[in-house]
């Protein structure tokens, strides 16, 4: 009789995440388009964070 | 999200030169120790003409590897390690005191599917996005967010034009690294 049991293969992270082949990398060069920043602002900063009070920052 | 984790105590393993012409001079080389991995961790803190430290950190069990920057260890302990990375920041400006420091987040290589991710916007950017700012405030950097190439820049608010240092610091690293975002 075959063991009925609940172990069943998952795909790999890559696979799952549809990631890039290693062997089709290839090397992108860095040009005004891709480094595009964006300045993180006080109310970006404040919005998603708690008060400084409740914070242990390293650098003010 | 708090992120209070106090990390690791960074040991100086020594300050290596850099002569292969390019903007970056010197590295300070650290390492430090996690009990709950059982790995020791290496992190090099780049310094670049423009007053500008790199900063970047493997397993030392890797250190061989063409994907060290890459690979996920899953043994847990992510929070004291990257809170142990951070505070070399402060360490720095110490002696730095007008300098400003960038990361980039590696792309993750899967060696089950030999897959790699995207460049843009990856799960190491995220998470640094989130704790950066939980443990630098705005009066000594400002900060700046490429989520294009997963890149995070911390500019010292010493310099009198944070724009026109951004922009600097962009020209150097895009001559530096022109080939950044590769994971090779």
């Amino acid at each position: 009789m075959k063991a009925n049991t609940s172990h069943r293969k998952v795909a790999s992270k890559g696979d799952r995440l549809n990631w890039t082949p290693l062997k089709d990398v290839k090397s992108v060069h860095l040009n005004k388009n891709l480094v595009k920043g964006k300045m993180v602002t006080s109310k970006d900063l404040h919005e998603s964070l708690p008060s400084i009070a409740t914070r242990k920052i390293l650098v003010p | 999200m708090i992120f209070d984790y106090e990390g690791y105590e960074l040991k100086l393993v020594q300050k290596r030169a850099c002569k292969d012409g390019s903007a970056h001079l010197f590295s300070f080389i650290y390492k430090f120790y996690s009990p709950v991995t059982k790995y020791f961790y290496i992190l090099h803190a780049d310094y670049h003409e423009g007053d500008f430290f790199a900063v970047k950190f493997y397993c030392k069990k890797d250190r061989h590897s063409d994907f060290k920057y890459s690979k996920i260890i899953n043994k847990g302990d992510v929070g004291n390690i990257l809170m142990t990375c951070v505070k070399v920041i402060p360490l720095l400006l110490n002696d730095y005191p007008e300098a400003s420091f960038g990361f980039i987040g590696s792309r993750t290589v899967d060696e089950i599917s030999r897959k790699v991710e995207s460049f843009i916007n990856n799960q190491r950017f995220r998470i640094y996005r989130q704790l950066i700012p939980l443990k630098f405030g705005e009066k000594t950097f400002a900060h700046f967010a490429y989520e294009q190439i997963s890149g995070y820049l911390l500019i010292n608010r010493r310099c009198d034009d944070i724009k026109g240092k951004e922009k600097e610091l962009i020209r150097m690293l895009a001559a530096t690294y022109n080939n950044l975002p590769d994971i090779s």
